[in-house]
């Protein structure tokens, strides 16, 4: 009963997923999309359990005086504060996410436009500067992958980049220096044959960057596009097939009963 | 700009602050609005899964069909309505997780459904959605078709050969990377180095992709503390002393 039902009710909801895409007429037609509202359903219900989870850690946290307790207070306040303003926008408006006249807003929506967007929006924003101190560990072109992953990277950001023409000559002028520096670094490490080829194409690279520096901008934007849609892709591509592939073989592990982890939980 | 609008954007903009202090380190202001981002998102899920899910899908169908087989009779509506009840009881089943071990397994019922579904998807949905479109975008020619000493090969066909053909390699010298069953070497060997390379170039580019993205968003951050905070502010005194 605690365990075997568990399995048959996986292998027969994911059959029937199975079943309905091979017979796409009634009563199969429909069971799909059935089955997926009733998942979201079964989510709602978890939805519950996941905030009533959050709110016992932080009253557990608040009423033992731990250390940090002055911010479970603050958690709390923002949940219940929400929790309020969403149930009191849903009755008065019939909708928590109510848009009023003009640039008024209900109150749900106006703690979503004040509150979570600029949080959110920030938190993200802060990681470029994090990013840009990993990059400085990440990008010493030691060696030749580095050195790949290095040169992507610039290549894609001097695309990004439309303040002109002067920053995107500038930003390959100094691509065209990291080349010809690493290559002067293999010279160091005895690596001849690695550091020649290196330099030529550093060379090439600013070469051609001060003679056609009139189409710059159009270039950068060209090999941006270009590194984005075919090297990348491929290696994007492969490591989602590859992942498609292992998670079709888990989802046979599961509906076979193989796989049996998600039973154990509780 | 009303008063409510201005309250807004001065919250705003101290969170903001308060947020981007952490780049002098860790600080009772930061952590304050890292707290309440936590709290006020949780919520506001809850909120907007209570409407779209628990309303929409559940609620307002029922009452709509049960209505309708009241009104007209029809069976069609009585099922439709009755067979939400099968959403519903396994949806308090997951709630069993609250009344301790001796009824808490019952919740496995629920997540065994919704396993098993997400199962099911993960095989056709998987392969019929991504794997088969994925495969078939990378069968590529690698030739170009009317190429002779009449018409000889052009600049922009010999890019779109040399292209094609770096997304095969690089497609499958990935895939070589990531297969483990036999050890690298020889054309493995070759296969996954090629792998490694466009791998390399794969995380580059997706980094400097990264980069580039919160750059903007760190641009509208700023632009909203110049613009809306400061300038808004400015915009409402200079209305008020009119």
């Amino acid at each position: 009963m605690k365990r075997r039902v568990p399995l048959v009710i996986t292998f027969l909801a994911g059959v029937i997923i199975v079943v309905t895409f091979f017979i796409p007429h009634e009563p199969f037609g429909s069971l799909e999309q059935r089955l997926l509202i009733w998942a979201s359903i079964i989510g709602g219900f978890a939805a519950l359990l996941g905030i009533d989870n959050l709110i016992k850690h932080h009253l557990s946290k608040l009423f033992r005086r731990e250390r940090g307790w002055f911010y479970s207070l603050v958690t709390l306040v923002g949940i219940f504060g929400t929790l309020a303003s969403g149930i009191v926008t849903w009755i008065i408006y019939g909708t928590p996410l109510a848009l009023l006249s003009g640039l008024k807003v209900g109150g749900f929506l106006w703690v979503y436009n004040w509150i979570i967007v600029p949080l959110q929006g920030t938190m993200f924003s802060l990681l470029a500067f994090f990013i840009a101190s990993a990059a400085y560990r990440a990008f010493r072109a030691r060696t030749f992958d580095a050195l790949l992953l290095m040169s992507a990277a610039i290549l894609v950001m001097l695309g990004h980049l439309s303040i002109g023409l002067v920053p995107a000559l500038v930003g390959a002028l100094l691509f065209a220096l990291l080349l010809v520096t690493s290559g002067v670094y293999r010279l160091f490490l005895r690596k001849l044959a690695a550091g020649i080829i290196l330099i030529v194409i550093g060379l090439a690279v600013g070469v051609l960057a001060v003679v056609y520096r009139g189409m710059m901008v159009d270039l950068a934007i060209q090999v941006k596009e270009w590194v984005m849609g075919f090297p990348q892709l491929a290696a994007r591509r492969g490591i989602l097939i590859g992942l498609v592939l292992g998670g079709i073989a888990m989802s046979v592990r599961l509906i076979l009963g193989i796989e049996r982890t998600y039973i154990s939980s509780t | 700009m009303t008063f409510g609008t201005l309250l807004g954007i001065w919250i705003a903009a101290t969170l903001t602050i308060a947020i981007f202090s952490f780049l002098y380190r860790d600080n009772p202001l930061y952590k304050f609005a890292e707290h309440l981002y936590v709290g006020v998102s949780a919520a506001y899920w809850v909120v907007t899964t209570a409407k779209f899910t628990m309303q929409d899908m559940l609620v307002d169908v029922f009452i709509t069909n049960w209505k309708a087989y009241q009104s007209t009779g029809s069976s069609t509506a009585f099922w439709e309505a009755m067979i939400l009840i099968i959403p519903t009881i396994l949806g308090i089943m997951m709630l069993t997780r609250w009344f301790g071990p001796k009824v808490n397994w019952i919740s496995r019922w629920p997540i065994a459904f919704t396993v098993g579904l997400g199962a099911g998807l993960g095989i056709t949905g998987a392969i019929q959605g991504f794997l088969l479109p994925q495969v078939q975008a990378t069968l590529l020619p690698i030739w170009e078709p009317g190429i002779s000493a009449a018409a000889p090969i052009s600049g922009p066909q010999i890019l779109i050969i040399v292209s094609n053909i770096v997304l095969i390699v690089g497609v499958i010298g990935t895939l070589i990377f990531f297969y483990f069953s036999r050890p690298h070497t020889g054309i493995l060997g070759v296969g996954s180095r090629s792998g490694i390379v466009f791998i390399m170039i794969g995380f580059g580019a997706a980094f400097g992709y990264t980069v580039m993205a919160r750059i903007s968003l760190l641009i509208g951050r700023l632009d909203f503390l110049v613009n809306t905070w400061i300038g808004g502010t400015i915009r409402f005194i200079q209305d008020l002393v009119r």
